[in-house]
């Protein structure tokens, strides 16, 4: 447990870098351009969709991008430098590597959405917008932080999976562009299309977008879509985190210089 | 003498390439054993077997006593060009392994003293030589009985190189047994007591360090080797004008008078230590 645990404050010291702050700062103005650029600023708060949009539209359209680029090298990077060898023969095993990583992802996720939603709110107060701002933001950091921690999740399964830091990143980056809300929307139509499928069941697929799951977590749309959203979380962080320890345990640590 | 690292028919494939094809390896405890052989031909799989870091396809491998990967606090392992996260300071990275190995920090800080490594630098503002030094320090932190080090020597300048094979000694006198690959061979000549030649996955010679001397000659018959083995009793080699033979230096005399005795002239004797050994072995094996 003591080394978990010192596993896990080295890589959220780690992860906490110069890229963590450009893509939070990064994600904070993309917001503001929209709250500005849309109208938002004098609307927040008063109905829902604007507080959804008003607080998660960087997340809808950026969201995967920015959650898996802190953590596609998570462990490639490390198996790169030959530092994860070290660790292996240092008293430490797979499965405590693996878990201080997934704790250090879910701080992560916790502290960006945190630190986002500040950020945010002190825009709308710049803009001098009401004061239930405040509100809608505590009610957002939740959903945000699960939408940041199932790509930390998916990001970790690919670092793991493509040994390869370029690898994994262009694949991660190829994941987070599917899994765009409108993009995958796309392919969910076709697909349902295709089948010729009812509309209930394309919306349940639509749910395989963490951006449809955050936005079910919000509660903005009803109960039915924040149970679903919950399940769907669930079924994701179950799913990622046993292929994580599960492929991550089996795999033999190659030399990948040879 | 008991043996710190025990292997028997070591197999590794990768698909349908053999990467260590039945390899049986035997280092002796409390020795310096090299493990030379070219890029590509093997030397890593086997470290890294031999760590657990990756499990054999077939063979059986005993480490210290017991199967590897069950004695990390044991074995410090050094892979091939690691890096440590350049942003951090040497003294963190020490004090984060020594925690997570259990072991007293300040064992190793006295030991970055002895080598007059600078601990509040950041990783990346060390020379590379500093640089390998801070990971040696890492690596024996604990005091483990056996070293693995793959090619700690390579990237390093010729003093880096220097500083790096005084350590390996230092450490080799406190009791260590040390595993140390290279392919560079004048590297290893003077710094070990037992070798093992690997080519295209195999074994191809595993023993002590015979030194070996070359005598550059004014002509040789075909029977001199047959000879000198029949009337002096050392196994020799003949290339041309150039007779080689694994031999102690206190055997040179013999060879010069077998040869005087035979009107051979004799214009130069030179130690050519591993690396006349290792090509006859790659030779003999590519034949």
């Amino acid at each position: 447990m003591k080394e978990t645990f010192l596993l896990f404050k080295r890589d959220l010291k780690r992860i906490l870098n110069k890229r963590f702050l450009f893509v939070l700062l990064f994600m904070v103005l993309f917001q503001s351009w929209f709250i500005r650029g849309s109208g938002y600023k004098d609307k927040a708060g008063q109905n829902f969709e604007f507080s959804y949009m008003g607080f998660t539209f960087a997340f809808l359209i950026l969201g995967s991008l920015a959650a898996l680029s802190l953590n596609f090298d998570a462990i490639s990077k490390e198996r790169q430098n030959k530092v994860m060898d070290l660790l292996l023969t240092s008293s430490l095993s797979k499965t405590q590597i693996a878990t201080g990583k997934l704790m250090a992802s879910l701080a992560l996720s916790l502290l960006f959405s945190l630190l986002y939603n500040l950020l945010v709110t002190l825009i709308y107060c710049l803009f001098r917008t009401g004061g239930a701002v405040i509100r809608v933001a505590l009610h957002n950091v939740l959903p945000v932080a699960a939408l940041i921690f199932i790509y930390s999740l998916m990001g970790l399964f690919l670092s793991v999976l493509f040994r390869s830091s370029r690898t994994s990143f262009i694949v991660s980056m190829a994941c987070g562009l599917i899994l765009m809300p409108r993009i995958f929307e796309m392919f969910v139509d076709g697909i349902c299309k295709g089948l010729k499928l009812e509309n209930a069941v394309s919306n349940l697929i639509m749910f395989a977008s963490p951006a449809m799951i955050m936005s079910g977590l919000t509660g903005y749309n009803g109960a039915s879509n924040l149970l679903t959203g919950i399940g769907a979380f669930l079924i994701y962080t179950v799913v990622l985190t046993v292929l994580f320890f599960t492929v991550f345990r089996n795999q033999d640590e190659k030399s990948y210089n040879e | 003498m008991s043996n710190a690292i025990e292997a028997q028919m070591l197999c590794k494939d990768f698909g349908k390439f053999h990467a260590v094809d039945d390899a049986t390896i035997n280092i002796k405890s409390g020795c310096i054993c090299g493990f030379i052989g070219k890029n590509g031909a093997g030397k890593t799989t086997v470290m890294r077997m031999l760590t657990g870091l990756m499990k054999p396809s077939r063979g059986k491998i005993l480490v210290l006593n017991e199967k590897p990967g069950c004695i990390s606090a044991r074995i410090g392992f050094l892979p091939q060009n690691m890096r440590f996260d350049e942003n951090e300071t040497a003294r963190s990275v020490l004090s984060f392994f020594a925690a997570v190995k259990n072991v007293d920090v300040s064992e190793s800080i006295q030991f970055a003293k002895t080598l007059e490594l600078d601990l509040d630098k950041k990783v990346k503002d060390l020379s590379p030589g500093n640089q390998r030094k801070l990971q040696l320090i890492v690596v024996t932190g604990g005091n483990p009985e056996l070293l693995i080090l793959d090619e700690p020597t390579a990237g390093l300048d010729p003093t880096g190189v220097q500083q790096v094979r005084e350590i390996i000694r230092l450490l080799n006198q406190r009791g260590c047994t040390v595993f140390v690959s290279s392919h560079i061979l004048k590297e290893l000549d003077d710094l070990c007591n037992q070798v093992i030649i690997i080519d295209r996955g195999r074994i191809l010679y595993q023993g002590p360090c015979a030194k070996c001397y070359e005598f550059e000659t004014g002509g040789l018959t075909d029977t001199i080797c047959r000879d000198l083995k029949d009337q002096v009793n050392i196994h020799s080699t003949a290339d041309g004008n150039l007779l080689s033979a694994e031999i102690e230096k206190q055997s040179v005399p013999d060879v010069l008078q077998f040869l005087f005795s035979k009107n051979i002239p004799i214009y130069e004797v030179r130690r050519s230590g591993f690396e006349s050994l290792y090509n006859r072995y790659v030779r003999e094996a590519a034949q």
